[in-house]
């Protein structure tokens, strides 16, 4: 049985092809529309599956939604109703925005030569997630803890899964929702909603464990988000205008409640900011803790699954990690709304077809290289459209020359089989580098990434060293946790560190491998399996038989703003406009200083 | 005709055409003169019939909002606002559950059965 699971129109869109069971092919739309969080129907991301998989649009039985329209319509009717007559705005920009091509997901498959025969069927949003968390956890029966912004009216929702099913359980419902609640303060802090959650993340560890950030925590209790004991929360909607306006908060509110106002985007960061980030973190993490003490109780588990937007947050996964609330935790990759897709695809499988989950001891998602690749063919045409200039090497070499040429300070691109699903890149669509260099961060922040930034890069560390380097030492493939580096390998903090702000502290070398060692000596690590990904095990394994150092940098392979780069196309376009010096595609080994194109490529006048 | 001229023609008809509509909605003679316009700048091709474009096209744009936004105010006050009531009177628990924090737990038992069938 062939199921295709789509998650579309409203945050990241994405098709997931799975067949009896076993995951075919996953691919998100923005990675070939190149608009990040494209929430457009994702029709590329459905060829590509097809294509991927040797599968005909006919040959799929089933086709799954992630969630279901009219609920989602029924609660922004009532969300009017409820706040009248201040939700005229709001009313307006629904009106404005509608269009049965936004809204119907039959219209759209209209467009595709479907088999007449093919059921159509609709999961719920966050029983798409739950089911995205826990059919491919390597658990048998489990917690399922889903938060996100909204779905249809669901916020948060605590089930259990057992074998094939899923018991939803308790809910918190919209308005009252973390993933909003930090959204909202990801917009006070002037970065974009929906995609800079991550910044204000990456902010926090910079906010002091002051009086003023303790103040700022009491503030928000007292005033804006009230923390119930088991973890459900109540938001006073004085300060939030995403019921009623076009805005997520109440900025004269805000203003009156911190002192400041909201930062404009390109507005230096001062430390108030990064002590409402500490703050609003820290009360994230305090709501999730809680939640995970709700869901384990009534669930009576001690495994834990998480998926939602919220379970991005590597920082307060950890804390729940840490809080030994539950003996083993498993974090869907793609958490966001693009894995929605995936589980609406494997619940409509196990949940409505009541079809058996065969456990085999591991999660079921492939390291997450479940999306589109290329053959060597397809790479070599692609470098020959844009005359470039190759060597081919075979692999055991590739990467021995990779893993010479990283310890000798260079920056490199490295492509290689299927892409990843999920928003991190885990080796084979990344840039890699020297963690240990001392200015690295900086040289790619400014000459690739052509970005400012203050948050380090992720280290890919051979899985049997994680011990001993980082405490506590977390099995995390996918980049969903954050350990701490031991205390041989930090630096002794100078005097004043707390005072010394967003820059100094960034600038100060704070370990031995200071391109990826957040202020607090935090790093989001990813393990590197041997068996899951050989190649990328292997350029590692190299890389530490040269420098005694198991670690290598890992950021994703593409510009600020941009998708990572999903074909050989992208990746080279990619690699010419900025400062890599390497770039390694299959086995083709391209040198920048040979190229051709130094710049961007005008992908018009190359066609004339 | 070059791809400019092309989009430029594309344009001002479809804007003769809206503008059109407008006079038959509204009855103002304006409208009708905006329209002829439109047609004639859409068939020339002086310099002006190209900055025409982006001023007819904001004229229409503001239009086109105001009348938009006249639209739903009304629907709005005239459907939705007095429905709100009998809706807050039938869903007193819901409504309360939105605004007011009077309870131990936000946490609510989900009621409804995992169905994969239908779209509510
Ligand atoms: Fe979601």
């Amino acid at each position: 049985m062939k199921i295709m699971g789509i998650s579309a129109l409203y945050h990241d869109s994405a098709a997931v092809l799975i067949e009896d069971g076993n995951i075919i092919a996953a691919n998100q739309e923005e990675r070939f529309t190149r608009v990040k969080h494209d929430s457009s129907f994702p029709y590329k991301a459905i060829n590509a599956c097809l294509e991927q998989s040797k599968t005909g649009i006919k040959d799929i039985d089933v086709f799954v939604f992630y969630e279901k329209p009219y609920s989602k319509f029924e609660r922004i009717t009532e969300t009017i109703y409820a706040f009248a007559p201040k939700g005229f705005i709001s009313l307006k920009e629904f009106v404005k925005g509608w269009s049965l091509k936004k809204f119907s997901f039959e219209y759209n498959l209209k467009d595709l030569d479907i088999n007449p025969k093919a059921e159509i069927l609709y999961s719920s949003h966050h029983l798409s997630h739950a089911a995205s968390a826990f059919f491919p956890s390597p658990f048998e029966e489990s917690a399922v803890l889903t938060v996100d912004g909204v779905g249809e009216y669901s916020t948060t929702l605590i089930s259990k899964g057992i074998k094939n099913d899923i018991v939803p359980l308790k809910e918190i419902r919209f308005p009252h929702s973390i993933g909003l609640f930090y959204s909202a303060f990801t917009y006070f802090l002037g970065f974009k909603v929906n995609s800079g959650e991550y910044k204000l993340m990456g902010l926090a560890p910079y906010g002091n464990k002051s009086r003023r950030k303790n103040d700022f925590k009491e503030k928000i209790k007292k005033e804006i988000m009230d923390i119930k004991k088991d973890g459900s929360i109540f938001l006073n909607q004085a300060y939030f205008e995403y019921c009623t306006g076009n805005k997520m908060i109440n900025e004269k509110k805000f203003f009156n409640l911190f002192g400041f106002k909201k930062r404009l985007e390109n507005e230096e960061i001062n430390q108030d900011h990064c002590d409402l980030a500490l703050a609003v973190q820290e009360l994230t993490e305090e709501v999730m803790i809680n939640l995970a003490r709700t869901a384990r109780d009534i669930a009576n588990s001690q495994n834990l699954c998480l998926a939602g937007g919220v379970a991005l947050n590597c920082v307060s996964n950890s804390k729940i990690l840490e809080s030994e609330i539950f003996k083993n935790i498993w974090v869907q990759p793609a958490a966001g709304d693009a894995g929605g897709a995936l589980g609406a695809a494997l619940g409509a499988y196990h949940i409505h077809y009541g079809k058996e989950r065969k456990l085999t001891g591991y999660d079921k998602m492939k390291g997450s290289f479940i999306g589109v690749e290329f053959s060597n063919d397809e790479i070599k045409k692609s470098l020959n459209k844009f005359e470039a200039v190759y060597d081919f090497i075979e692999y055991k070499d590739l990467v021995n020359l990779t893993a010479t040429l990283l310890a000798q300070g260079n920056i490199i691109g490295w492509f290689q089989g299927k892409m990843e699903w999920g928003p991190r890149a885990l080796g084979n669509r990344s840039i890699l580098a020297d963690p240990r260099i001392d200015d690295i961060q900086q040289k790619i922040n400014m000459k690739i990434k052509r970005r400012e930034g203050f948050r380090p890069f992720a280290p890919s560390v051979m899985e049997e060293f994680v011990e001993e380097y980082f405490y506590p030492a977390v099995y995390s493939p996918y980049m969903l946790f954050v350990s701490y580096f031991n205390g041989r390998y930090r630096n002794i903090l100078p005097d004043g560190y707390e005072n010394m702000g967003v820059k100094g502290k960034l600038e100060f070398k704070k370990s031995l491998f200071p391109a990826v060692t957040h202020v607090d000596f935090s790093s989001r690590i990813q393990s590197v399996n041997q068996e899951t990904n050989p190649l990328f095990y292997g350029l590692i394994k190299e890389f530490y038989k040269i420098t005694g150092c198991p670690m290598i940098l890992n950021t994703s392979f593409n510009l600020r703003g941009e998708p990572i780069v999903a074909t050989p196309e992208d990746a080279y376009r990619c690699f010419v406009k900025t400062d890599m010096d390497y770039l390694v595609m299959g086995n083709f080994f391209i040198e920048r200083k040979k190229q051709k194109y130094k710049e961007e490529i005008d992908l018009d006048k190359l066609n004339d | 005709m070059t791809d400019l001229e092309k989009e430029k023609t594309k344009i001002l008809i479809s804007l003769g055409i809206g503008f059109a509509v407008l006079y038959v909605i509204l009855d103002k003679k304006i409208f009708i003169y905006l329209s002829v316009l439109s047609v004639f700048l859409s068939i020339t091709k002086t310099k002006i019939s190209f900055q025409a474009v982006n001023y007819l096209k904001k004229i229409f744009n503001f239009i086109q909002n105001l009348l938009f936004g006249i639209l739903i105010f009304s629907l709005y006050f005239a459907l939705l606002f007095p429905v709100s009531f009998f809706w807050r009177l039938l869903n007193k628990e819901k409504f309360c559950y939105f605004l007011r924090n009077d309870k131990e737990t936000f946490l609510l038992e989900v009621k409804e059965k995992i169905n994969f069938k239908n779209q509510w």
